[in-house]
């Protein structure tokens, strides 16, 4: 039999092994060492690799393929060293010290499970539902009601509810129905004296925000009483509310614990959008419906067909509002827009900017290499010389329309000179611009057509037939100099009458950055004033209420996300510019990593949006910026988020609600079920992070993740930073990872049209930054906290600034003030877990006592992040990891330089494991760690020695072979094997001692054994972990002190957008003239001073009333309407100009509204007017004030507005 | 409303409150007095102007307010009251409640106190001092010098550094998992073959072992798996009996050599196995589990044999006799396929050195760095000059006009796929047992 | 007893409010409002012995009940401690009797004292920028308060009592003036005042009231 096993079966197996799919293959543990053998041998002779690796004390044998990323080398060392030897060995030597034998250690015997009951029940259970005893409608409540469109149906929604258990109401934005339909119910209910509570489901916490209020304007009370609202950190709820706003996810929470006990009607909105939570709160009430016959549910949608939901329930009616309108909106297309744009002739105002010389890129390595590539190109032209110039597009960030330094070549010059038509073609695709120009004036085409190149030539035309832009072809660029070319369209060219303007971008990031695009020309008075106001989905409600408050003689200009499509509002919009593009996580299978996709909206959103347009105004118009042929390909609605994203919070809220299903199974029966291998690597990842138990039981590190509002890999992240106490940075990068990254390093098409040619220039000072902030430390997370903290301190605590200093500032703050907000959230709902306490040893200040320690938050991130982690195989110069398949690092991490190979980036390196986020097979942000916070902290925390490592050597070998998990192999002495294998004990007795006992807050708050030993842990492991930094040779990192409350601003763009807004211009500018609405007619004067210091100083040192008699030299009256006067600040030594305030009198006094401020050196503007032909201004420090050449100063003003922040520091 | 901080739980105001009382008074009364005792000349001056000064600052206040009266009244419909204590007005309270004692005074006294602390640490308790921390400074410099942990110290902190398991029931424990996922092991693994998985995402293995320390009952769980482990086994070899018998014999004896342990078991059964804390009881009940542990191994080793014996046996009937032509013939190909592909592999295993052109690039134009990244990449980018139309979208590939190229390779892409499919299905014996391993309760 | 058609509850954040039905005439109300007669409950278990319902219930065997405020953290567990008033506000002194009596008997260790109502708040190390009536418009605007008194204990640098209408207003006040405090600069910190304190209102404002009066012209002192 066993030389049938050995020659015959087991080279059989090898060879099934190799025609499949996967990269590697464990072998059951039921073969024995000579067939072990057997397996080496025969993996030998076909190419493959094999090991022997130990699986729960089984030794079982492994084979690779050569393209397998999961086989090390060899095992890494890990070596501590003696500080942290000796301190461990104190550590583990304390008698007292857990005192009891380990037997208990092995929790995994015993069973120990949560339960639903074991959750924190967020929710207080609803009181008894009674009829209604409300008062008479008003006469101005009956007119509220008579204003919704659906007033008149009535009769026929309230039949069709008693008919039916199900209904499916479809009806447009406007007709406000999750507001309408509670309202009508109520008022049956009270006319039928029947019982009531009516919850509404919204999408989001804003949108069952602002419904709420609403509803209880309309009553005239307070939230709370007869209208009440459940939100995670906001409820109010009393026993005479009839009608309660939550949101599903929030609701779903509370049903582990109340069933749809007392509820009468419940409204659930927006189900067309196929939220996941309402996907699966669907699910929830018709299960619920078997039980609770009474109960009746309203879905609202805005579809073309709801049939699909009373399929789902398999009863009910619905009730279709939805008819095309007579006049829609005017829609055009990319196609048009651009030849529009051409036609108008705008009128932006001097490009200074335009013709600033290239005089960046000399002496820089990156230009240097890129010229080299494409010189090589030129000179052979084979596939092997177009290489590296293809990785540095492809891989290195750099633009394909890269110019030689010297002749201003690009590569597509050199492939048609070349008569390389298979390469001209690639580079067509991938973006180049074949009409360039070099130095000698040709371009592609003309190179071709001058070498007689027919195939090139041939390419060349078809080109020039479709292809006129490519870039704005692809929904992940967005165009905003179109946007505000269009901006232009509508707000200065008389066609075009005024009204409100909203824009729809995908995210926050683009928001933020199109904001101070618009905020820069208007405040230059190239563009008319308007007011500017912004909605997104995680919103604090002022900003809807500035929205909804705003005066209505003004123009405003709405930037939103897709969230308006759900967000009724009374404001009427004239135009609308769509981007057309959303932005959506998608799950990959192939990468095991989500990843955020850009992709266009669908058909029926288009639709959705044409109709917010004010109805019944016939020259309502859409702009969209996406080509017709793009729009007619579009599938009619989007694909379900259920059935793309990332579902492990979806898990983990299935598993809670029914405990006793298996994922897969419940999902399978949802009304979008996603694909099975999606919900089948979602399980598996929780079981590895141990938020699932073997059998796929919620842990307690589950229950406690649960109502963190972050995916499950950073709430674990969270928790190992509550257990090393360096809670503050790790909040830091945790946030951080869920927001945009200010510092992410652009691509050509992120950087708009004004600097499109610094591309490479712009790249290499962030990456600059990057580094310098890195502080040598190989860490990209540390980039976060020196970001955060440098932003702080920037603030000096003070509110941020209302002047505008540069888009990069802009955006920062922008961006940090979502930080803070997800920031703030974040620990409110580890509050509400009761993992952070307001005393005791889980305080917030005892969780902090580690924050400065980067040592210890490096440990916390090595944890937390398992299992992504990387290690650097050396000898095959490239990056193993648990995700098989290539991983690469992007140009964007601090570990590696622009056009660096990783044998060169890993000399460096002070160990092999690296910690990592990733997009895709791209290492976006990475950490190097030691390897004893490897051994320290990934794989399971309940693994033991014993059976992980390679015991059956022989006994007198001081090494021992360790396997942490299925790939992580190392090798290490085998008493520090034992060593760290306890301390490892000890730390994970901890951790499920915070998990389960956490919500014991007096457990926490005395000093007692098990907690103080915590303490003691954790100062150990501090030591430990410093004097394994030093040890591997990391420079001591700056100190990254933290502050105990901080204290941030927030709604820091509402408020430079109100101070910025028209409207305050009109309020102040008593008596409001009526409507000056060219700007150009306006005469504008502008002032130097001299100020001897920086503008603080000066504003100090001066008041108002001394610069009004100082400008009252020059000019009196000082306000009138059609004269603005403006007021530049400058200084000596060096020569720059410091700010440009506008002179105003505001009630009567005085006041200077700083524009902007900044330092532009005076050589800029002396060089600018040179090549515009102003002529060139004096300017002398011995006078304090002077009146300056209107072209001049407005093109300081330009300085001003258009300055960037990458280019022009110093 | 949004902020998260309205409602933190450190609004437990009221019991923070007594803190906060003791703070603020402290706070004010030291600011008192930092205003009173300030140094004799400041002090002379603020006497000085004080009456003057504090009048004329709180005169500006009050014009200040007149000022703006209008608009406070603006913003709220009844203003709430102000009242407003000049800097005389305080000094005299101030002085009012010294007399009283209240405020000022504790904080003086605590200072007062404070103030002997700083006296420095008296002579011989100072040398005391010094020695000691002389010898802890040596003690951590010879710590840092003896490099090796010796055996004796790791005894000391209860470690024996040979990393084997010392905890006989834990041991015992050890070998009940590892039997269990022996028995459950699948060794038909064609199906996971044909899976792109990664060791993430393998499928779970199911192999519950019952969550209990109790010997007995564990020991008592196991024998019914194996029992039924072992009636599976028996009745897949039996299939194949009559196609060759001395397989068949050989088999048979491991099954049967296996199923002779369970006898050895029953006894176990009923004699003592209990522990506390993972120390057994008494030393018969050590003596037992020494046995036991011994039996169980033993077992290990005939199950393995037993199991693989069984499988590769039927395994080969399967090939030899049950297979239909066209099953063997997909076989074969699969075969010659994977030997095609593992010739692939062995060329794989040795890596694509760096080509002459990219040698001489890389000299030539002193681009090394490019050229070894270009490497790195090497899969891609020899893909994406071969075909770019599959790395493009439709819209993007149609700018250039017709052209086909990559077609071909797309065909051959799709045929390789339906292969694997194809082996997916890969024929499987007729007595595979298919059902489910029922759950065990206990 | 018949709750629902008594009590009305209500759920806020972290207080659970059990309301009395009854309607009041306005100056009884505006009294309670300012939180007469009110009690201090503390030492609640966390379990059902305690619950808001439970506890009204108890104490409404004394008479009816105008308000219990029961203080819960996130998962809805009692936070150890609760306000009750009673219509009839000098049903205190019984209750602080009665009470305590009937919770012994039923093996509950509930404390009762009177409430401190403490409902001034002081802010301080505010910006010197920032004058008096600044901050007060400030204020205002952050949450109304029904009085402000500013002391000038340096040369222009003030310390600004706030006072409000109960400590449950007060309470809310402080968390909203903390998360806007910097708005005062730097250094500003906003906090409880003591009843001990020399400037508290309700212990020292009778003489110092005469003071005032007195000083109210030489020493620079006023009032609106």
């Amino acid at each position: 039999m066993n030389h049938i096993i050995q020659d015959k079966y087991i080279p059989q197996q090898l060879l099934y092994f190799i025609a499949g799919r996967r990269c590697c293959q464990q072998f059951p543990c039921t073969f024995r060492t000579s067939e072990h053998e057997a397996f080496a041998n025969s993996a030998r002779s076909l190419g493959l690799r094999s090991q022997v690796v130990h699986v729960n004390g089984n030794s079982c044998v492994k084979v690779y393929k050569q393209a397998c990323r999961h086989y090390l080398e060899d095992p890494k060392t890990l070596v501590l060293s003696s500080g942290a030897t000796l301190n461990m060995f104190t550590l583990l030597g304390r008698k007292s010290l857990m005192g009891k034998e380990d037997l208990e250690l092995s929790a995994d015997l015993v069973s120990h499970k949560p339960s639903a009951s074991d959750l924190p029940s967020l929710h207080l259970p609803l009181p008894a539902i009674r009829p209604p005893c409300l008062r008479f409608w008003t006469e101005a409540q009956l007119k509220f009601l008579a204003a919704f469109p659906g007033h008149p149906l009535n009769e026929e929604i309230m039949q069709s509810l008693y008919a039916n258990r199900v209904m499916v109401f479809n009806a447009v934005l406007s007709w406000d129905k999750s507001v309408f339909l509670p309202l009508i119910i109520l008022d049956d209910c009270r006319n039928k004296k029947s019982n009531v509570k009516i919850i509404c489901i919204e999408r989001q916490a804003i949108l069952a925000t602002y419904n709420s209020q609403r509803m209880a304007n309309f009553f005239g009370e307070q939230l709370g009483e007869t209208v009440g609202i459940q939100l995670p950190y906001f409820s109010a709820v009393s026993s005479s509310t009839f009608i309660i706003f939550s949101t599903a996810q929030y609701f779903l929470r509370s049903l582990v614990n109340q069933h749809f006990r007392n509820i009468s009607h419940l409204v659930v909105n927006d189900v067309h959008l196929h939220d996941p939570y309402t996907d699966i709160l669907l699910s929830e009430i018709r299960m619920a419906l078997n039980s609770h016959q009474n109960m009746r549910v309203v879905l609202l949608s805005q579809m073309e067909d709801p049939k699909k939901f009373i399929d789902f329930f398999g009863e009910g009616s619905q009730l279709n509002m939805i008819t095309q309108p007579e006049v829609g909106p005017r829609v055009s297309y990319l196609n048009d827009l651009h030849s529009c744009i051409a036609l108008a002739g705008i009128h932006k105002g001097p490009d200074i900017y335009k013709e600033v010389p290239e005089a960046f890129r000399s002496n820089n390595p990156r230009n240097e290499q890129m010229d080299k590539c494409l010189q090589a190109y030129g000179e052979l032209g084979t596939d092997a010389a177009l290489r590296p110039f293809l990785y540095a597009v492809n891989y290195d960030l750099a633009p394909v329309n890269y110019r030689h330094s010297q002749n201003g070549k690009t590569a597509v010059h050199f492939a048609s000179e070349l008569n390389k038509a298979n390469h001209l073609r690639l580079l067509l695709f991938m973006g180049a611009d074949p009409y360039i120009v070099d130095l000698y004036q040709q371009n592609a085409i003309s190179l071709a057509a001058m070498n007689g190149n027919h195939e090139c030539i041939d390419v060349l035309n078809s080109y020039s037939l479709h292809g006129y832009v490519v870039k704005s072809a692809k929904p992940d660029f967005m165009d905003y100099d179109l946007i505000i070319d269009i901006m232009y369209l509508l707000r200065t060219k008389p066609e075009y009458s005024p009204g409100n303007i909203l824009i729809i971008l995908p995210t926050y990031y683009h928001i933020v950055k199109l904001n101070y695009m618009i905020l820069s020309h208007c405040l230059t008075g190239s563009l008319q004033e308007c007011s500017i106001y912004l909605l997104y989905d995680n919103m604090r409600k002022e900003y809807v209420e500035a929205l909804v408050n705003g005066r209505d003689d003004t123009v405003k200009v709405v930037l939103t996300t897709e969230i308006i499509e759900s967000l009724c509002l009374k404001v009427p919009f004239k135009y609308q510019i769509d981007t057309a593009c959303r932005v959506n996580n998608v799950y990959d299978t192939t990468s095991y990593s989500g990843e955020d996709r850009f992709e266009w909206v669908a058909k029926d959103s288009f639709l959705r949006r044409e109709l917010i347009l004010h109805p019944n105004k016939g020259d309502a118009q859409c702009f969209r910026l996406i080509n017709k042929e793009a729009y007619e390909e579009l599938g009619e609605t989007s694909q379900p988020s259920l059935q793309t994203m990332q579902l492990d919070k979806v898990c983990l809220a299935i598993k809670l609600l029914s405990p006793n299903m298996i994922i897969s199974e419940y999902l399978g029966l949802t009304i979008s079920p996603p694909p099975l291998i999606n919900v089948h690597h979602a399980v598996q990842f929780l079981k590895k992070i141990d938020v699932l138990d073997d059998a796929e039981d919620v842990t307690w590190l589950g229950c406690r993740l649960m109502d963190i509002p972050v995916n499950c890999q950073l709430g674990r992240m969270l928790i190992f930073g509550i257990l090393l106490r360096c809670l503050d940075p790790i909040l830091t990068i945790v946030s951080s990872l869920s927001t945009a990254d200010p510092l992410g390093i652009p691509f050509t098409e992120d950087i708009d049209h004004l600097w499109d040619r610094f591309t490479i220039y712009i790249q290499n000072s962030i990456k600059k930054e990057r580094a310098f902030l890195s502080d040598n430390q190989f860490s990209d997370h540390f980039i976060f906290v020196r970001l955060y903290k440098e932003w702080q301190n920037r603030m000096h605590n003070r509110t941020p600034p209302l002047y505008l200093k540069d888009e990069y500032d802009f955006m920062l703050n922008g961006l940090m003030e979502h930080l803070a907000s997800i920031r703030s959230e974040i620990v409110s709902s580890l509050r509400a877990a009761n993992l952070i306490h307001s005393r005791g040893k889980l305080s917030m200040n005892s969780l902090n006592q580690m924050s400065g320690n980067w040592h210890m938050v490096k440990a916390a991130l090595t944890g937390g992040m398992y299992p992504n982690i990387c290690a650097v195989d050396a000898r095959k110069s490239a990056l193993k990891s648990a995700f098989s398949g290539n991983i690469y690092m992007h140009p964007n991490t601090v570990l590696r330089d622009f056009l660096e190979p990783l044998n060169i980036s890993a000399q460096n390196f002070r160990t092999p494991w690296i910690v990592c986020n990733k997009q895709k097979n791209h290492i976006v942000y990475a950490t190097l760690v030691v390897p004893l916070a490897v051994a320290l902290f990934s794989g399971h925390p309940r693994i033991r020695l014993s059976p992980i490592c390679d015991s059956e050597m022989s006994l007198t070998d001081r090494n021992v072979n360790v396997f942490i998990d299925e790939w992580i192999w190392m090798v290490m002495s085998k008493a520090t094997a034992e060593m760290m294998m306890r301390t490892r004990h000890y730390f994970f007795r901890m951790y499920h001692d915070l998990l389960k006992h956490c919500s014991e807050l007096e457990l926490w708050r005395r000093d007692s054994e098990p907690v103080s030993h915590y303490t003691l842990l954790t100062d150990t492991l501090s030591k430990i972990f410093e004097s394994e930094d030093v040890f591997v040779g990391f420079s001591k990192p700056p100190p990254i002190t933290f502050l105990p409350t901080p204290q941030l601003p927030s709604l820091y763009l509402l408020a430079v957008n109100a101070q910025f807004s028209w409207a305050r211009e009109v309020e102040e500018n008593m008596p409001p003239k009526p409507q000056h609405f060219n700007s150009h007619f306006i005469e504008r004067q502008f002032f130097v001073l001299y100020a001897g210091g920086d503008c603080e100083e000066f504003h100090s040192k001066n008041t108002p009333a001394f610069l009004e008699s100082v400008l009252a030299k020059f000019v009196r009256p000082i306000e009138t309407p059609n004269r603005h006067i403006f007021v530049i600040l400058y200084r000596k030594d060096p020569d720059v100009m410091l700010s440009i305030s506008r002179a105003k009198t505001v009630n009567g006094v005085f006041v200077l509204k700083e524009y902007f401020r900044n330092n532009i050196p005076v050589f800029e503007i002396l060089d600018a007017c040179v090549s515009l032909n102003v002529k060139i201004p004096v300017f002398d420090g011995r006078l304090m004030s002077a009146l300056i050449d209107k072209r001049v100063g407005n093109l300081i003003m330009d300085l001003f507005a258009f300055r960037h922040h990458w280019i022009h520091k110093r | 409303m949004f902020n998260a901080r309205d409602v933190g739980p450190a609004d437990n105001d009221e019991q923070q409150l007594d803190r906060n009382f003791r703070q603020m008074e402290e706070h004010l009364a030291f600011m008192l007095e930092c205003n009173e005792n300030e140094d004799p000349t400041q002090a002379t001056w603020d006497i000085e102007e004080s009456e003057e000064d504090g009048a004329s600052c709180s005169s500006n206040v009050l014009s200040e307010m007149q000022e703006n009266f209008g608009r406070l009244r603006l913003c709220a419909i009844t203003p709430p009251r102000l009242e407003f204590h000049g800097l005389a007005c305080m000094q005299q309270l101030q002085k009012r409640s010294r007399q009283f004692g209240l405020g000022g005074a504790p904080a003086k006294k605590s200072r007062a106190g404070a103030a002997p602390a700083f006296v420095v640490v008296p002579g011989p308790k100072q040398e005391q001092l010094q020695k000691e921390n002389v010898w802890n400074q040596s003690c951590q410099d010879g710590a840092s010098a003896v490099q090796p942990l010796t055996m004796e110290k790791l005894r000391l902190i209860g470690l024996r550094g040979d990393c084997v398991e010392h905890n006989a029931v834990l041991r015992l424990m050890n070998l009940f998992r590892s039997l269990h996922d022996h028995l459950t092991a699948d060794l038909g693994f064609s199906r996971q073959n044909s899976m792109p998985s990664d060791y993430l995402f393998d499928m779970p293995v199911k192999s519950l072992m019952p969550k209990s320390l109790n010997v007995r009952y564990q020991l008592q769980v196991l024998c019914t798996k194996v029992e039924r482990f072992l009636v599976q086994q028996r009745r897949i070899l039996e299939t194949n009996r009559h196609f060759d018998f001395e397989k068949y014999d050989e088999c048979d004896k491991l099954l049967k050599g296996s199923a002779s342990y369970l006898h050895t078991f029953k006894q176990f059964l009923n004699i003592e196995m209990r522990h506390r804390n993972g120390n057994f009881v008494s030393s018969s009940v050590k003596f037992n589990a020494q046995r036991l542990e011994s039996l169980l191994i033993g077992l290990r080793e005939w199950l393995k044999a037993a199991h693989l014996s069984v499988h590769v046996f039927n395994w080969e009937m399967d090939l030899e006799h049950r297979y239909s032509a066209a099953m063997t013939e997909s076989h074969k190909s699969l075969t010659e396929r994977a030997i095609l592909l593992a010739g692939a592999e062995q060329r794989a295993a040795k890596p694509r050195g760096i080509s002459l052109e990219e040698l001489f690039i890389a000299k030539r134009y002193n681009l090394d760095g490019a050229v070894c990244c270009a490497l790195e990449q090497d899969e891609f980018l020899t893909a994406l000059l071969a075909s770019p139309e599959t790395y493009f979208p439709p819209s993007v590939v149609a700018i250039c006009g017709p052209h086909k190229f990559g077609a071909v390779n797309m065909q051959e892409q799709s045929e390789s796929e339906e292969e694997i499919e194809e082996f997916e299905e890969a024929p499987s014996s007729p007595p595979r047992y298919i059902g489910r391993v029922p759950r065990f309760r206990s | 007893m018949d709750f629902e058609s008594k009590y009305c509850i209500s759920h806020l954040n972290g207080t659970i409010s059990i309301t009395t039905r009854k309607v009041l005439d306005e100056n009884q109300k505006s009294l309670l409002e300012d939180g007469e007669g009110e009690l201090f409950l503390t030492c609640l278990t966390k379990d059902q012995r305690c619950s808001p319902e439970r506890l009204l219930e108890l104490a409404s065997e004394l008479g009816d009940v105008y308000l219990l405020r029961y203080k819960i953290d996130f998962s809805g567990k009692s936070r150890g401690y609760a306000y009750l008033q009673y219509i009839n506000a000098p049903l205190k002194e019984a209750a602080l009797e009665y009470l305590p009596m009937r919770f012994r008997k039923l093996h509950l260790p509930i404390k009762v004292h009177a409430s401190m109502n403490n409902r001034e708040l002081v802010l301080s190390g505010v910006e010197s920028s920032l004058r008096p009536w600044q901050v007060y418009q400030e204020m205002l605007e952050i949450h109304p308060f029904s009085n402000l008194r500013v002391y000038e204990y340096q040369l222009d640098t003030f310390l600004y009592i706030f006072g409000y209408r109960n400590s449950d207003t007060a309470a809310s006040a402080h968390k909203r003036v903390r998360n806007a405090i910097r708005k005062f600069g730097t250094h500003a910190s906003i906090a409880w005042l003591s009843q001990e304190h020399i400037l508290s209102r309700v212990q020292g404002s009778s003489c110092f009231h005469q003071e005032l009066s007195q000083n109210l012209t030489q020493r620079g002192c006023f009032k609106f």
